[in-house]
Formats: structure tokens, C-alpha cells, sequence
């Protein structure tokens, strides 16, 4: 049965999207379970292809390749997860800050957190601290990811934590928060429970800050 | 030595010797000054000019305050075309001449592209597109006349600034999204290539119209290409090497047939890898050395490649400008200049605009120190 997720995962790492629905399609056939090929081999795969990413042995366009595939593989796999009832790992909750449109280390995070069994709520950029509140109220999501990429807009991840501890819902969540002009320092003083400096390292902190 | 004129300085500094000081730059696409911190300079100096930006927010400063913080460079730039105007909807948000739209958030400080107009990723639809037209005349009327009023003057090292809205990769993706376009690039090559090779064909006519004006008459022309983040390259080498080199070279060759000036590429973030590549297809001078990035440390980056490299930035703006104090700033001039001035080979110039909320005495440092300091 391992060398059915080996060949799972191997094809999903290598980008061959041509390959995606037969493969899934027999390993369903042969007698595994959703849950089985999720967690053994696009998971598995998705973790080889985070960990590569960190080392800088691929980059985006091999990363956005695999996370096609997994989109591919889910879609034969999601009516059976939810069949069976299935829940993910946890729930993501990630958008970019008030004041700011960049989205491409966010949605390469958002991409990173799926690969890893995670539910992923993207709501997009330019946040405002209210918004962010009312998706944590509706979504109840395990860890909120916050996102800037500019000094001027970096303040403003500052603003949403204090507008979520005044909403009373801060102990709901784990926050974790990322872009280019952050540090850990920067983190601590606004009241984050973490810093991640790329989209690898934010799913490890992630699953570390969730003791998973 | 000779009283040195800015222009000598700097060409001194681009050819590999040390000048009585580092030239410094301020006004460039990439290196200038966002304008709600010029504002605030311009309260600390007693300055009230109105303030003209050339593109967005990007400042083109006055002269009188380049006088007064020594900056050795003065710039032009290529004009709109007549064909085309820049019309805001009432959101401020707007289609360039590309086709892309970009907006910016209500009280915020910069625009970004948030639609991507080729949306079917097929050649027919490349063959349908409406480029821009690289042969308006609009884009060098009276341009000629500028530069040689600048050229006559025989004073400040006059760059080039670049003529198109971005580089060939960052084009490729502004126009197709930035997902679709790197699946392309492994899983649809042939499209890949088609629109690259396009994009690379307009650029060229840019220069060409622009440099014709000009190439004679000025000291540095400005090319580039967002090829890195803060910490890795956008695209793996081979990668950048099969699909987006061969046409960078055939670009740098281009300008190099119609002008003499240096050639100055921009390319952001942790480029290390690649940098003997932009070597090799001629780029001279790099901008902006962002020393925050992963691979780029000043020091590694001047032993492996000053020879062949003029570093022109490296002047942080993510830490240091924006949120050290006067002194952090001067300390870190002191310390660039140290780390690539030796022998020339380097501009001081902040590794990319100012951004609002930098204090105005941190400005006032960096350009004092610049001045002041030198090896003797």
C-alpha cells in the first residue's frame, strides 16, 4: 500500500498534472481510503515539496505546480472526505492587512497550510481589523494569519490584535504573522503569538503553536 | 586631487576608482523619495515648493534640495505617449497602458496591480491583444532638448531612467497573474516563450525610440527586472536561465548598440545566485543591493564581484531609514561605504524609496555622512 502513496506523492512533487486523476483514480480503485491517500501522499508530498521550497531547491512556479495537483487530486477526493465525515487538521484563517494589496507570500502560505491538512479561509487584502473579527466570529478558526508587506502598512497588523483582544476573542486563536519587513521583535511588541519569515517555516510555527 | 565635479565623481566611481568620495543618487525610479516623507523634508529644511511626482508617488525632488544634500545624478526620463492618458476612476484605480489595473486602498500610500488582463493564456489571444505602441512620438517630445541642457552643463552624471514600466519577467506576470504565468512556465512553455519573446519586442522598440533621442548625451541607462524576494529567487535558476536570460541578453545587447552610457540593471531582493548570469549578458552597475535579503551581504558580495560590478544602493530602507536613529543611520552609511566603496565601484543611495514616516533627520544623516566620509 506504500508504494501506492509513494507514487502519490512522488507524482504530485514532480508536477505531473497529466498523471493526477488516473493515479488518484486507481488508488481509490485498488482499496484506499480518501483519508489514507490525503494524509499519506498528498500530505506527504506537499511536505516534501515545503521542506525543498525552504531550502531554496525549488521555487514558486514548481510549488504553484504541486499545489495545481493537490487542487486536482482534492476535488476527486472531497465528495469521500466529506462522506466519511472527515475533519481537517485545523482551520486557517489568513488575510493582509488594512492599507495593503500585496498577496503572494499569503496565498504561497495559505497554498503551504492546505498541503498540510489544513481548512483554509483566504479573505483576501486590504483587511480592515472588523473584518478580521467577524470571519474569527463566523469561522472559528484555529490560527489567524496575518500578512504585510510594507513598512507603512506593517502598524496596522498592531491595530487588528488590539481591535481582537477588545473584541474579547483573542483567546480564542493562535496569531501568526509574516511578511518582508517583519522580524521577531516586531511580532512580541504587537502581541503575536509568532513570526514566520516564509511560507514553509509559517506551517511548521503554525502546527507548533497548535501543539499538532 | 582635482576639484571633482559630481559627473567626474561618479564616472570615477563606475570605472572602478575611488573618487575624493562615494557620488551619491537620489531620484531615480528605485531610488528616490515616496511624497508624503518629502513633505515632511521639506518642513524640516523650510522648503515649500509644490511637489511634482513623475509616476504615483514617486517624487522627482527639486533641484535646490539635490544642491543641498550633494547628489551627484540628475535624471530623465522618457514622457507619456499621446496615445494613451492616464485616466483615475473616481476610486482612483486604473488601467495602464498595458492593460493592467491597479488600485490603491483608500488612505493608502502605494497602488498595486490587482488584475492580470490576459486571461486565457492562449496565442490567440496574445495575437488579439492591444500593445502599447512603442513609436508614439509623444514619448520624446522635447526630451532632446532637456537632456542636452543637462549634457551642456558638463556637471552631473545624468542617468537614463527606465523607459518602460517594469522588466521583461515582472511584465510577463503583471500581464498574465502571477500563478498563471509560473505554471506557464513549466507547464506551457511554448506560450510562455511567445508572450516573453512579445514583451521583449516592445521593450526593445521602447529603447530604441528613447535612446535615439538620447543614448548619445547621457552617462548611465537604466534597465531591470524584479527576479528575487526577501529571501529567494521568484524563479529557480534554471528556470531564469532557459526562459528569461537568453532574452534579458538580447535586450542588453539592444541598448548597447545604441548607446555607450553604463548599463544599470535593478533587480530586488536575494538575486546571489544569478548575479554571475547579469554578469555575463553585461549588466555593470547593480541596483539596489538589498543587504536585508538572504545571500546578499555587502562584504561577500563586493569580494565576489566588485571587479566586475558597480553596486549602486544598498542604503536600508526596511530597517535601518525608516526606523533607526540619526545616528544608526550614519553609522550604517559609514559602514556600506567601508564595505563597497573601496576602490570605487560604488553610488550611495537608499536600496529603494523612501517610504513615508522615514524621519526627515535620517535623510539629513545619510546624505552628511555620505559627504563626509572618505578613505583618506
Amino acid at each position: 500500500m506504500s508504494e501506492v502513496f509513494g507514487k502519490i506523492a512522488q507524482s504530485l512533487i514532480a508536477g505531473k498534472i497529466d498523471e493526477v486523476a488516473i493515479i488518484t483514480k486507481k488508488a481509490l480503485n485498488s482499496g484506499s481510503t480518501a483519508k489514507d491517500i490525503l494524509n499519506q501522499g498528498l500530505m506527504a508530498g506537499m511536505g516534501v515539496v515545503g521542506q525543498r521550497f525552504k531550502a531554496n531547491e525549488i521555487y514558486m512556479p514548481e510549488v504553484f505546480v504541486s499545489a495545481k495537483w493537490m487542487h486536482i487530486a482534492m476535488a476527486i477526493l472531497k465528495p469521500l472526505l466529506i462522506e466519511t465525515g472527515l475533519a481537517s487538521v485545523a482551520k486557517l484563517v489568513i488575510g493582509t492587512v488594512k492599507g495593503d494589496l500585496h498577496d503572494i507570500g499569503k496565498n504561497l502560505v495559505g497554498m503551504m497550510f492546505e498541503g498540510a491538512g489544513f481548512d483554509v479561509v483566504d479573505i483576501g487584502i486590504n483587511v480592515e481589523p472588523q473584518k478580521f473579527i467577524d470571519i474569527i466570529k463566523e469561522q472559528e478558526p484555529d490560527l489567524l494569519g496575518i500578512s504585510a508587506l510594507l513598512t507603512t502598512t506593517m502598524p496596522n497588523m498592531g491595530e487588528t490584535i488590539k481591535a481582537i483582544k477588545e473584541a474579547g476573542i483573542r483567546d480564542q486563536i493562535k496569531i501568526l504573522v509574516g511578511g518582508p519587513p517583519l522580524n521577531v521583535r516586531f511580532a512580541k511588541e504587537i502581541g503575536a503569538d509568532a513570526y514566520a519569515s516564509n511560507a514553509s517555516t509559517a506551517v511548521d510555527k503554525g502546527k507548533e503553536l497548535l501543539g499538532l | 586631487m582635482e576639484t571633482l565635479t559630481p559627473r567626474k565623481r561618479t564616472l570615477m566611481a563606475l570605472n572602478h576608482q575611488e573618487p575624493d568620495r562615494v557620488p551619491m543618487d537620489l531620484g531615480g525610479g528605485a531610488t528616490t523619495i515616496q511624497a508624503k516623507a518629502y513633505e515632511e523634508l521639506k518642513k524640516v529644511i523650510g522648503f515649500s515648493k509644490p511637489t511634482k511626482c513623475f509616476t504615483r508617488y514617486h517624487v522627482e525632488p527639486d533641484s535646490e534640495i539635490l544642491e543641498l544634500l550633494e547628489v551627484d545624478t540628475r535624471y530623465i526620463r522618457i514622457k507619456k505617449p499621446d496615445s494613451w492618458q492616464l485616466i483615475m476612476n473616481e476610486d482612483e484605480s486604473y488601467v495602464d497602458e498595458w492593460g493592467i489595473l491597479w488600485e490603491k486602498p483608500r488612505d493608502g500610500l502605494y497602488w498595486s496591480m490587482v488584475s492580470a488582463p490576459l486571461k486565457k493564456g492562449t496565442i490567440e489571444e496574445l495575437k488579439q491583444y492591444k500593445w502599447p505602441n512603442a513609436h508614439d512620438s509623444g514619448r520624446v517630445k522635447g526630451l532632446r532638448e532637456e537632456t542636452l541642457s543637462l549634457h551642456k552643463q558638463s556637471k552631473y552624471c545624468i542617468v537614463a531612467d527606465i523607459p518602460v514600466a517594469a522588466g521583461i519577467l515582472d511584465l510577463c506576470w503583471f500581464l498574465r497573474g502571477l500563478e498563471n504565468f509560473f505554471v506557464d512556465l513549466l507547464l506551457n512553455p511554448k506560450y510562455a516563450l511567445k508572450l516573453i519573446e512579445l514583451v521583449t519586442e516592445i521593450q526593445k522598440e521602447l529603447y530604441t525610440v528613447y535612446l535615439k533621442e538620447i543614448g548619445d548625451l547621457i552617462d548611465v541607462i537604466v534597465t531591470g527586472d524584479d527576479l528575487g524576494n526577501q529571501d529567494s529567487l521568484l524563479i529557480g535558476p534554471d528556470t531564469y536561465r532557459k526562459m528569461i536570460k537568453p532574452f534579458q541578453r538580447d535586450l542588453i545587447n539592444h541598448i548597447k548598440n545604441l548607446t555607450k552610457a553604463k548599463l544599470f540593471f535593478h533587480s530586488c531582493g536575494a538575486i546571489r545566485k544569478v548575479i554571475p548570469d547579469l554578469i555575463e549578458i553585461g549588466v555593470e552597475i547593480l541596483n539596489p543591493v538589498q543587504t536585508t535579503a538572504t545571500g546578499m551581504n555587502p562584504m561577500e558580495l563586493k569580494r565576489e564581484f566588485g571587479q566586475d560590478l558597480v553596486f549602486w544602493g544598498a542604503i536600508d530602507t526596511q530597517r535601518i531609514l525608516p526606523f533607526g536613529s540619526p545616528k544608526e543611520v550614519e553609522e550604517h552609511v559609514c559602514k556600506r561605504i567601508v564595505e563597497l566603496g573601496r576602490g570605487g565601484g560604488y553610488v550611495l543611495a537608499p536600496c529603494h524609496n523612501i517610504q513615508p514616516g522615514t524621519p526627515p533627520q535620517n535623510i539629513l544623516s545619510l546624505y552628511k555622512m555620505g559627504k563626509q566620509f572618505n578613505f583618506k
